[in-house]
């Protein structure tokens, strides 16, 4: 690593009500870098999203973004720090229109001008409710309005559940585009792998809680058999 | 077979203790406890629909106050039709099934189908004591403003006649006697099947109805079960005092009675028990002292232990106790 | 004639607990709050126009006074009470009421038991349908329809209150995005109180101020909400009009003594078909 990693877990261990999801995770992300959180379901993915962005304590363990330690923080300060979280389902206020989820996503700014840029289909739909859009139509606003706040980190869970394959491409080409303009770095949770992987440098599986491996995706790509190792464990 | 759970043993050395009272007490105290133990039994009721059950009764003592009013129009020989009928047993009974009936009314309209999320159902129970106070205040029949007066102490024979109960010893014994049934009563229900359901079913409501509990018809149940027991405090304490009026049945009662449960400990009949003889006993020493000042000292107080003591005081020694003990 | 001057006291009455449901409403919807002390945010407010009448300043001083004054109580409360048993919600009902005897108690401290009567300025009256009509009375209808579109305003057309509703519709992804939701409770709790102290101060010169002004209050908002149901801001209105109409009714046609028990025997009707209140809840999340 040539500058520090902008988040850094590290022996993480936290879960849901009294029980334990994660036995002590630990990967970093470096500036600008996008990594695909892979694994079975239920093997702590969106635990550690949650983990990250502090909807649930660690009970042991610690989360450092940009050097600066992030667990035990409230939700939203975490937020104002840079980090962006568009969960599994999207969570969009479904009775409110696409103008008014982008503005939630900063409430600071002037108008959704830079946002509707990105993603015109919004800009004709800012009057609509958020529950009346289709699913591909809702995925795009719920990563516009992630980046609305110009995060330095986009946590994205299963982007593409529920949307049109050609529609997650769409979402995949403007996503590549922001990140490389903006260095912004992105954690991405997702079960097509090919996605994935055509969106990701660097590849980090886990199992039961635990990272059990890392790999760059140039060599998953050359190499599919090692992806299959992987993943049956 | 001797109870090993501690909340027992504290319940049972606190009626040693009573038991053993009127050998030292003046008989001044012993009347004030008698009264006391007739809150007491509305205290426990209201633990138990409350503590136990989950639900949140903000105008309890509409119960209690039915039940004297009950008693009190019975015995009086006011209701029509049944003027000859003056037996003090009657009377307990109508105020049982009087406060329980109203009880289970209240809980069909709220507990059925989904029913009112908890607090709205404490309002409910709140509106309801308001209205019946007024009812109560206006309502000439049952003596408006002033109430009634003169009703009969307990007659030991079996139609108003036969010897009447007006010496503090014997009514101590009595009201002590009620108090100690009731509460060992509700707790055997609690432990049994149905008052572990209960329980469950203040836990997680959800999760029990989906186990297929009709969790409305256990909640009007146990809320029946709890309203009527606050009649019989009720009629306790009508035959004591003599006289029942608005203020028994009202806001600034059930205002009270919260307090009680919630500084004695909701968790544990015993400990709201001996929460609301020993808050009494505070208060006979403490008001005449601080005047107006005694109800803000008694409402922060409340708050503080809403706040830092949810089990109550009495509640939390007995908790302490039992994790020392392991039982 | 007769029905003019009982449909205009009706209409006052219904706007006044608006105004005071409103403020139960909103800060139960955001922070499952259930304020026992609502009440007394309300008698407070009367008391602020009686303080301020006492002090030598006219009674607009007091009315505009009053949910300043409230809402900064409801500031301390909040934070140094509420704040405390958020996990629990059945404590902070308790908690709340609890604040209420306090706040009635110091009243009785402050003021002692009895009544007073504030005096209302005086706009001389207006002719409606051939009866006079007191043109306080039209005013305070004036400000309560001023305040519920204010407080409209606020959550509408602000971006306070578009994060308030977001926080309202789900508070964690609005904590996600950078919505710091403690501030917006304490905010949204003092709006509450002030919407009652403000009512508490309108109607001041029409009730008896005393120490348990406003647990006469508290229970037919309570009602009102119950009736009209929390899933959208038009509930507690439409439940306030229910409640407050037919109060108003019966009280006029009979005594206030049946209205009170018409209007509980009614609501609990109205909860027992409908337990989510008489307005159906939009489609609230995507």
């Amino acid at each position: 690593m040539l500058e520090p990693p902008l988040l850094e877990v590290s022996g993480l261990v936290a879960g849901y009500g009294g029980g334990t999801t994660l036995h002590g995770v630990g990967f970093t992300v470096a500036p600008g870098e996008a990594v695909a959180l892979l694994g079975r379901n239920g093997v702590g993915k969106t635990t550690l999203m949650r983990a990250i962005m502090g909807l649930i304590p660690a009970h042991a363990g610690t989360i450092r973004f940009a050097g600066v330690r992030i667990d035990g923080r409230p939700s939203f300060a975490i937020a104002r720090s840079g980090v962006a979280y568009v969960p599994q389902g999207r969570a969009l206020f479904g009775g409110l229109t696409v103008e008014e989820n982008l503005i939630l996503g900063d409430l600071r700014a002037a108008d959704a001008g830079r946002v509707y840029a990105l993603f015109p289909m919004l800009a004709e739909r800012r009057r609509d409710t958020a529950g009346r859009l289709s699913g591909g139509q809702q995925q795009q606003l719920a990563i516009a309005r992630a980046l609305m706040a110009r995060p330095k980190l986009l946590l994205l869970d299963e982007p593409s559940e529920g949307v049109q394959p050609s529609a997650v491409l769409e979402i995949a080409g403007v996503l590549a585009d922001v990140a490389a303009a903006e260095r912004m770095a992105v954690v991405l949770v997702e079960q097509n792998i090919d996605l994935a992987l055509r969106l990701t440098t660097r590849a980090v599986f886990m199992d039961r809680g635990r990272v059990v491996a890392e790999d760059l995706v140039a060599d998953l790509r050359d190499d599919r058999s090692r992806l299959d190792a992987h993943l049956v464990l | 077979m001797m109870p090993r759970r501690t909340v027992d043993l504290v319940g049972l050395a606190a009626l040693a203790v009573f038991v053993a009272l009127p050998t030292l007490a003046a008989s001044w105290l012993l009347g004030d406890l008698a009264v006391y133990f007739a809150y007491a039994v509305l205290a426990v009721s209201l633990a138990f629909a409350w503590g136990h059950c989950g639900l949140l009764s903000l105008g309890h003592a509409v119960f209690f106050g039915i039940g004297a009013y009950a008693m009190g129009t019975l015995t009086l020989g006011m209701l029509p039709g049944l003027e000859t009928i003056r037996s003090t047993w009657i009377g307990l009974a109508f105020a049982v099934v009087a406060a329980g009936g109203v009880a289970w009314s209240i809980g069909w309209f709220t507990f059925s189908g989904r029913g009112l999320h908890g607090a709205f159902f404490g309002i409910v129970t709140l509106a309801l004591a308001v209205v019946f106070e007024r009812l109560a205040i206006n309502w000439d029949w049952i003596g408006g403003l002033n109430g009634l007066m003169n009703v009969p102490p307990i007659v030991l024979g079996l139609n108003g006649d036969g010897h009447e109960l007006w010496e503090p010893v014997p009514v101590y014994y009595v009201m002590l006697g009620a108090l100690a049934i009731v509460v060992a009563g509700l707790t055997v229900f609690q432990r049994s099947d149905w008052g572990l359901a209960l329980a469950a079913l203040r836990e997680n409501e959800l999760r029990a109805r989906t186990l297929g509990y009709d969790t409305g018809a256990m909640k009007r149940r146990a809320y029946a079960l709890s309203g009527s027991v606050a009649g019989l405090a009720g009629a306790l304490f009508v035959v004591q005092f003599g006289f029942v009026s608005p203020s028994l049945i009202g806001f600034a009662l059930s205002t009270e009675a919260l307090i009680w449960v919630a500084l004695g400990g909701r968790g544990e009949l015993v400990a709201a028990a001996l929460g609301v003889i020993a808050l009494r006993l505070l208060e006979g020493q403490l008001s005449s002292r601080l005047d107006a000042w005694w109800p803000l000292v008694l409402g922060l107080i409340f708050m503080a232990v809403v706040v830092l003591l949810p089990r109550g005081v009495f509640g939390e020694a007995i908790h302490r106790l039992t994790r020392m003990r392991g039982i | 004639m007769q029905a003019a001057t009982m449909f205009l006291d009706g209409a006052n009455a219904v706007l006044i607990l608006m105004l005071v449901a409103l403020g139960l409403a909103i800060v139960f919807g955001l922070m499952n709050v259930i304020n026992l002390a609502h009440g007394e945010f309300l008698m407070l407010g009367a008391y602020v126009v009686l303080a301020s009448g006492q002090a030598g300043l006219p009674f607009w001083a007091g009315l505009a006074l009053a949910p300043a004054a409230v809402g900064l109580v409801g500031l301390v409360a909040e934070g140094l009470l509420i704040r405390h048993t958020y996990a629990r919600l059945l404590d902070t009902i308790l908690a709340t009421w609890g604040l209420s005897m306090v706040l009635r108690q110091s009243m009785v401290i402050l003021y002692g038991p009895g009544s007073y009567s504030v005096a209302a300025p005086d706009l001389g009256s207006v002719v409606v349908a051939g009866a006079p009509y007191p043109v306080y009375r039209l005013a305070i209808m004036a400000i309560s329809l001023a305040a519920i579109a204010g407080t409209f305003a606020l959550f509408f057309r602000t971006r306070f209150g578009l994060a308030a509703r977001a926080a309202i519709a789900d508070r964690a992804m609005a904590s996600c995005l950078g919505i710091d939701t403690r501030r917006l409770d304490r905010w949204t709790f003092s709006i509450g109180a002030a919407l009652a102290g403000l009512a508490g101060a309108a109607v001041a010169p029409l009730i008896s101020v005393d120490p348990q002004a406003g647990l006469g209050w508290l229970v037919p908002a309570f009602l009102a909400i119950l009736v009209g149901g929390l899933g959208s801001i038009a509930g507690p209105l439409v439940g306030a009009a229910g409640v407050g109409g037919l109060d108003s009714l019966v009280a006029a046609l009979a005594s206030p003594v049946w209205a009170q028990l018409v209007v509980f025997v009614a609501a609990i009707l109205v909860i027992r078909l409908r337990p989510t209140g008489l307005v159906a809840r939009p489609d609230r999340e995507a």
